[in-house]
């Protein structure tokens, strides 16, 4: 596919999505934080439902989306601290992430079936140059949101260490000791 | 000559603080220069952001890195510069009291045999084995000084590997067991090997004015938030500062030791946290940057005598570099094989394991080949890092795992079973493939060649730890843990360095004589790890605090004594 084709394809789709744009709320950024984290509305979209399919929400067990996964690597993006090449890679998956979706089935990741979702990451994982090692860095981001201390913004109400029975360590980190303000 | 200080320490972790706490408690002004910040019990929580995933406690890879080659399975080097690959971080805790804050203080003492290895069992092909120019009955004492300074706790039990002790017992009892203890010592006895409690640098009540350990299950790669661990900061500078005679620098990065015509140390140039450069000048310099660094300092650090090098006319300097060999293992035991009113007690977090074996500390036996060194295996639980646990469990048999089944096997890993690893410890044989040298291409953001350390390692290595985590692994089978596994590898655990400075008495084959002062310069002493010409085969935390206690006795005696006693007699 050409890129010509795919910006339509893209826009198209975006359009279609508008009204269901998630809003996105910023965290109560510390000052070192700027800048723009690099992704349109709809990659935004697109990393939010890659990341549910990765972790989805259960009646019982929390899914990337109660962990506030999103939000989680939001802030990696817009931290002056992670490296540039690091954030390349990441904006990059997420663009694959839709050129495979249209390489197979012609529509933007956000308008697949189930199945479909799971055949694109799949193909990702086996076929795609770095498609299973930015999985694997989304799964380890949800992680993070999952289970760090709640005081950087993920595992709300300590979900994540609820569901799983993990004991955490004491003292915990207050929100002037975070590791960024050391 | 009037000078700054007497005595001018790089490094503040377990090699600079026995230096600076008794060289300062003997009355001599002492100045620590440390590159990190210094934090306090105030600064340390549990937090794995912090400590283990976004690494606050080292320096930026993007301003200071190292690069690392690996031995190729076709031959050659292959190449890594850390700032890349972060996986290969050499930093270990760059912060006030060094990487002693983060340690898991396993606390072991070498044997006597460890002093004499080529003369008990001869010269190893490709291997650079030697004896020690000190025997253990010269480091006893220190082994013993820092039971009651640093506060080391334990249980004295007879067994056939006891090394000779000067008091019989620790001056600590143990710390709190975990029930997982009883089950090694029941699967030991019924194999008929011996389980030892193993002495851990964590106080296992009040003392010292410091606070007992909480058993809060964090220990290492955290900062002790009570106290309780003996890390150089907590348990030496601390006291060495509230006395008024030693003074530390955070922040200060020292770049070069500068020395004159006769090739004397003359001053310590440095950069302070605002990054002005500065020099400090004093009578004798202590270097213990930890191995790496240490002897990186010394080859960025030439002089009119010494143009390869500080001390490095023999060309020594970074040679023979060390790490812990040896292999690992685990093991699962589920909550669910134990009786209800056992499983909660099983469940806890907290109590520590504290069990190891000696009983290979020399291997005698016909199938494994001559009588050779082995070494010690340590039980401990499983990290609690959850975000670290939880990245392990991603892995399928058929690709990654994701979605539902990933999260039950999420709530299978958590919920339903306790870990028990293995940790075998051997000696990592000195091999001339294993050095710290200069890089010709990268540099620090001072614009100074940043260490390069090539990894070889001898196959030996990887034998007897084989060997050692096996026998872990029949006592956890012994338990009746299931899903047992062990292994070895040549990768070496790169928070567990020591060498490249070894001590001697040829100058031609060694940098620093048995005081561990350097041959070729008469003000310097290095007293981190770099010093060990072999590692033995337990972690060496407590050897490097032994002797830099033992050290800083010489550097007193030469300085004209204690001024205190000199006063009183």
């Amino acid at each position: 596919m050409d890129r010509r084709h795919f910006l339509k394809i893209t826009s198209a789709g975006a359009a279609a999505t508008a009204a269901t744009t998630a809003s996105l709320p910023l965290f109560a950024a510390p000052a070192q934080r700027s800048g723009d984290a690099g992704l349109s509305d709809q990659q935004w979209q697109t990393l939010d439902a890659v990341l549910d399919h990765l972790f989805p929400s259960e009646t019982e067990a929390p899914g990337a989306k109660d962990v506030k996964a999103l939000h989680w690597l939001q802030t990696v993006l817009l931290d002056d601290e992670t490296d540039e090449i690091h954030k390349q890679f990441l904006r990059a998956g997420v663009a694959q992430v839709d050129e495979t979706s249209l390489e197979l089935y012609q529509k933007l990741f956000i308008a697949l079936q189930q199945d479909q979702r799971e055949a694109v990451l799949r193909n990702m994982e086996k076929s795609k140059q770095q498609g299973r090692a930015w999985l694997q860095e989304m799964i380890r981001y949800i992680f993070e949101a999952l289970l760090s201390d709640p005081v950087y913004g993920g595992n709300p109400q300590a979900a994540g260490w609820i569901w799983l029975q993990h004991i955490p360590g004491f003292p915990r980190p207050p929100k002037e000791k975070r590791y960024f303000l050391l | 000559m009037s000078h700054d200080f007497d005595v001018c320490v790089i490094g503040s972790g377990a090699g600079g603080g026995p230096v600076a706490y008794a060289l300062a408690e003997a009355g001599y002004s002492v100045v620590v220069l440390e590159k990190g910040p210094w934090f306090t019990e105030e600064d340390y929580y549990k937090d794995e952001l912090a400590c283990c995933i976004r690494n606050a406690y080292t320096p930026d890879l993007k301003e200071q890195s190292h690069v690392v080659e690996t031995e190729l399975d076709e031959g050659g080097w292959r190449r890594r510069e850390t700032a890349q690959d972060t996986s290969w971080n050499l930093w270990n805790g760059n912060v006030v009291g060094g990487s002693s804050n983060f340690m898991s203080g396993f606390f072991h003492r070498l044997k006597p045999v460890d002093f004499k290895q080529l003369s008990t069992f001869g010269p190893i092909e490709g291997a650079n084995v030697v004896d020690w120019p000190i025997s253990y009955d010269d480091l006893e004492p220190y082994y013993t000084k820092v039971e009651h300074v640093v506060g080391v706790s334990g249980r004295v039990v007879d067994h056939p590997h006891q090394e000779p002790r000067s008091t019989p017992d620790f001056p600590y009892p143990p710390t709190a067991e975990h029930p997982v203890s009883g089950l090694i010592d029941q699967a030991c006895d019924k194999l008929g090997v011996h389980s030892v409690p193993m002495p851990r640098a964590i106080l296992s009540k009040p003392d010292l004015g410091r606070q007992s350990c909480s058993y809060n299950g964090y220990c290492g790669s955290y900062g002790c938030a009570t106290g309780a661990k003996g890390s150089s900061r907590a348990a030496l500078l601390n006291h060495a500062v509230a006395g008024g005679r030693c003074k530390i620098l955070p922040d200060s990065h020292v770049i070069r030791l500068q020395s004159d015509s006769s090739g004397q140390i003359t001053a310590v140039e440095y950069r302070d946290k605002n990054d002005v450069v500065k020099h400090i000048d004093a009578a004798l310099y202590v270097v213990a940057c930890q191995a790496v660094e240490t002897s990186r300092l010394l080859l960025n650090s030439t002089g009119e005598k010494h143009p390869h090098g500080l001390a490095n006319n023999s060309g020594q300097v970074g040679k023979n570099l060390l790490f812990a060999g040896g292999g690992a293992g685990s093991g699962r035991l589920r909550y669910a094989d134990f009786p209800a009113e056992k499983r909660d007690e099983m469940r806890q977090i907290g109590p520590f394991i504290n069990r190891s074996i000696y009983d290979y500390y020399v291997i005698d036996d016909a199938d494994f080949g001559e009588k050779q060194k082995g070494g010690t295996i340590d039980f401990v639980h499983l990290h609690p890092n959850p975000v670290s646990r939880a990245t392990r469990q991603m892995r399928g048999s058929d690709g990654l795992l994701w979605g539902k089944p990933l999260k039950r096997r999420l709530e299978q890993h958590f919920r339903e079973s306790s870990y028990i690893k293995i940790e075998a410890f051997c000696d990592w044989l000195p091999v001339d493939d294993c050095f710290v040298s200069l890089d010709s291409k990268v540099r620090d953001k001072w614009d100074m060649p940043v260490a390069k350390a090539r990894l070889g390692f001898h196959v030996r290595n990887l034998q007897v730890g084989w060997y050692l985590a096996s026998k872990g692994a029949e006592v956890l089978k012994a338990m009746g843990a299931e899903n047992v596994v062990s292994f070895a590898s040549g990768s070496p655990p790169l928070n567990l360095m020591a060498g490249g400075c070894r001590f001697g008495d040829d100058p031609e084959t060694s940098v620093l004589n048995a005081d561990c002062r350097a041959h070729d310069v008469d003000n310097l002493y290095i007293t981190d790890g770099s010093f060990m010409p072999s590692a033995g085969s337990a972690p060496f935390t407590w050897t490097i605090y032994a002797n830099a206690f033992r050290v800083a006795d010489k550097i007193i005696e030469r300085l004209g004594g204690n001024k205190f006693q000199s006063l009183s007699s």
